[in-house]
């Protein structure tokens, strides 16, 4: 069984994580997902990959402190927070969250509010691996 | 000792993942910042001067006293998803 809060080099699936959250409950009539990927530009500039750096121990407490207010807020049966780190290549994925309600709205709001409070709130920073050089990745309010 | 570890652009600006320093007198975690930004002034510039700062992965008060062993992280802002 998969863990549901994971950072991992390696590319995740999004239909095994469904089926994954599928398991813990039998009332769940809405899965809402969300996947975060790296664009192939920034900025007007080429993007071959981005890098991710991590404080991964600070960084697994956060997105397992995520999933359990996420729970605890939304009323949701419960939600899944892969990351990926190393090096990413333009158009592979970096996030998946997977939120399981017995209805969409919570679903659909316990995820927006994961991705959103994942980049305040969990260490890992990223440098986007352009054309030519690289450069850190400064967070913009979304 | 106390093991420093930088991370993102501060560690790419000071080529180097973690510094330890010795605990010769009562220090908190700002003489610790202070101490940090004599090592090399470049490091804590980035992003304006932004950074935080964590004492055994939690935040903590700038007047903590530190102690053997503990690990402080300066961080750039997070930039994860």
């Amino acid at each position: 069984m998969l863990k549901p809060i994971r950072i991992q080099y390696e590319n995740f699936s999004v239909e095994e994580e469904i089926s994954e959250v599928k398991k813990t409950s039998s009332m769940a009539g809405a899965v809402v997902t969300f996947t975060g990927s790296v664009r192939d530009f920034s900025d007007g500039r080429g993007v071959r990959a981005i890098e991710f750096d991590e404080y991964r121990e600070m960084a697994l407490m956060a997105m397992e402190k995520l999933r359990c207010d996420a729970v605890s807020q939304f009323k949701v049966l419960d939600v899944r927070i892969i990351h990926r780190v190393g090096r990413i290549a333009a158009g592979e994925d970096i996030v998946l969250i997977v939120a399981a309600a017995e209805h969409r709205r919570e679903a659909f709001e316990a995820a927006h509010w994961c991705i959103d409070t994942l980049k305040k709130n969990v260490p890992l920073w990223k440098k986007e691996m352009l054309k030519e050089g690289s450069e850190w990745v400064v967070p913009q309010p979304s | 000792m106390v093991k420093v570890i930088l991370f993102g652009y501060l560690a790419d600006t000071a080529a180097r993942r973690e510094i330890t320093f010795d605990l010769s007198e009562d220090k908190t975690l700002k003489t610790l910042s202070d101490v940090m930004r004599r090592v090399d002034i470049g490091y804590l510039k980035g992003y304006g001067g932004s950074y935080l700062v964590a004492l055994n992965m939690e935040s903590a008060a700038r007047e903590t006293l530190l102690k053997d062993g503990d690990e402080v992280a300066f961080m750039p802002p997070f930039a994860g998803g």
